[in-house]
């Protein structure tokens, strides 16, 4: 019996040692895999679109919770474009089944709000303010942050680093509130969703973000799709694959309402209308736009400090040349 | 990769989307020459992670032998981190080999400036770092 036990034992621990031993090369294996020389780095071969991932969290007061880290379009992480990727990954709506419009504006729109040329072909790092800076994520694809408190939404973007801060408590706007570029908000809860008002958003910053006009007339200057019509700026890609994109700048009667749906645990849209008497001959409705909730847990909010490291006298130098090139021509 | 929705239209639409930069803070034809873009291979010898954007340094000799230094830029670092290539990858792999497709300056730019669409560290892993103006896909790359 003896023997028995003896062999039993050296069986049982022969055979730990063995799994144990498989458990290591698998491992080994699968961080040699993931490290093969040649491949490409990143997981774009593992995106995909995320399932609901579950019911939507809810804050103690029963309204849901948005608190978390938000990318654009369906992957729940940021995107390189670069690597061919399904367009139904990236895309924030599908155009067939949730068309937006495009904004009207009114006839004879004085100049100064046609489509803004930037004020140069030098890198840029402006802030876009209310609505733009969410609008925008799809094509700069950084993450929005939400930390939703007691009687307030802090709204955080990465790129270009901007705190927002929504106040959720039921006041009402200031009497006469300072422009600011993100303006000021104040929100309620209609059912599950929050609808935020802006008003006093600064006439210095303009609507800009694919699908914004979609060479929304045709008649203005510079009107369509062209990097040119951005001031060479961002998306183009983008812009042409999913219906184009423009900016205009507004007036100081502009009126942004917001809602922000969370509509499962890994999903959360964005709908934005933008009234303006003064430019818009009607109300401009984006289509909602899809978010979705950051799944890898060591993605962590990074600073996007812009250090303007980008040349920009060359940049202005090789602009100028090459519209003065085209001058030529 | 396995694509979801094979075929040419998906393929033609994925290419459009994969011009889209990220993070572009500028206009690439306004800088930088998409038509004259080349494979470099040299030595890693610089790298200047910051925002809006990282830059590589690598050592180059050319055919004539000269000895020449390219500056190359590349996306931001919150992009290049969360798609798989860090600070700490750049830096264990200074001084040793390195490969890139780069696209340089528009004539009359800074010699030896340009961006780095894809690079090769010494590693031997692929990493996209540009925006791919070329439409480039990775068995398109000869390194």
């Amino acid at each position: 019996m003896t023997g028995l036990k003896r062999r039993l034992r050296s069986g049982i621990v022969g055979g730990i040692v063995l799994a144990a031993l498989c458990m290591t090369f698998t491992v080994v294996f699968a961080q040699n895999s993931a490290q093969a020389p040649g491949q490409m780095v990143g997981g774009f071969d593992k995106v995909k679109i995320l399932p609901p991932g579950g019911p939507v969290p809810r804050t103690a007061d029963g309204h849901p919770d948005l608190t978390g880290r938000w990318h654009t379009g369906s992957a729940g992480r940021m995107l390189q474009f670069a690597y061919p990727i399904d367009p139904a990954i990236i895309r924030q709506f599908d155009p067939v089944a949730t068309p937006e419009e495009r904004a009207v504006f009114k006839p004879g729109l004085p100049a100064k709000y046609r489509r803004p040329q930037s004020p140069t072909a030098a890198g840029e790092c402006d802030q876009p303010g209310t609505p733009s800076t969410v609008l925008e994520q799809i094509n700069q694809h950084a993450p929005m942050e939400l930390v939703q408190l007691p009687g307030k939404l802090w709204m955080m973007f990465e790129y270009p680093m901007d705190i927002r801060l929504v106040h959720t408590d039921g006041r009402a706007h200031p009497k006469d509130p300072d422009p600011s570029f993100n303006g000021d908000s104040t929100a309620h809860w209609e059912g599950d969703t929050l609808v935020i008002d802006v008003i006093a958003i600064d006439e210095r910053v303009r609507n800009q973000g694919p699908f914004l006009s979609r060479t929304s007339n045709p008649t203005l200057p510079g009107g369509g799709d062209t990097p040119q019509a951005r001031g060479g700026q961002a998306g183009q890609g983008a812009q042409a694959a999913q219906g184009g994109g423009g900016a205009w700048w507004h007036s100081d009667k502009e009126h942004v309402i917001e809602r922000i749906t969370r509509t499962s645990k890994n999903y959360l849209t964005y709908q934005v209308t933008i009234e303006d008497p003064v430019v818009l001959a009607k109300p401009w409705k984006s289509a909602p736009r899809i978010w979705t909730l950051s799944q890898d847990p060591n993605d962590e909010w990074t600073e996007v400090f812009c250090t303007l490291n980008e040349e920009p006298a060359e940049i202005q130098r090789l602009n100028a040349a090459t519209k003065a090139k085209a001058a030529v021509k | 990769m396995r694509r979801t929705l094979p075929g040419v239209f998906t393929l033609l639409v994925a290419l459009l989307i994969a011009t889209a930069p990220a993070i572009a803070h500028h206009g690439f034809s306004v800088e930088f020459d998409k038509d004259k873009c080349m494979d470099l291979k040299g030595t890693l010898s610089g790298l200047n992670w910051e925002n809006p954007h990282a830059y590589l340094d690598m050592d180059v000799k050319e055919g004539t032998g000269k000895a020449v230094t390219w500056h190359l830029e590349m996306i931001t670092p919150n992009a290049l981190k969360r798609n798989g290539t860090s600070r700490q990858d750049f830096l264990s792999q200074m001084g040793k080999a390195v490969n890139a497709r780069a696209c340089p300056t528009k004539a009359g730019g800074t010699p030896y400036r340009g961006t780095a669409e894809f690079i090769k560290l010494a590693d031997g892993q692929l990493r996209v770092t540009g925006q791919n103006v070329e439409n480039l896909t990775p068995p398109q790359l000869h390194f």
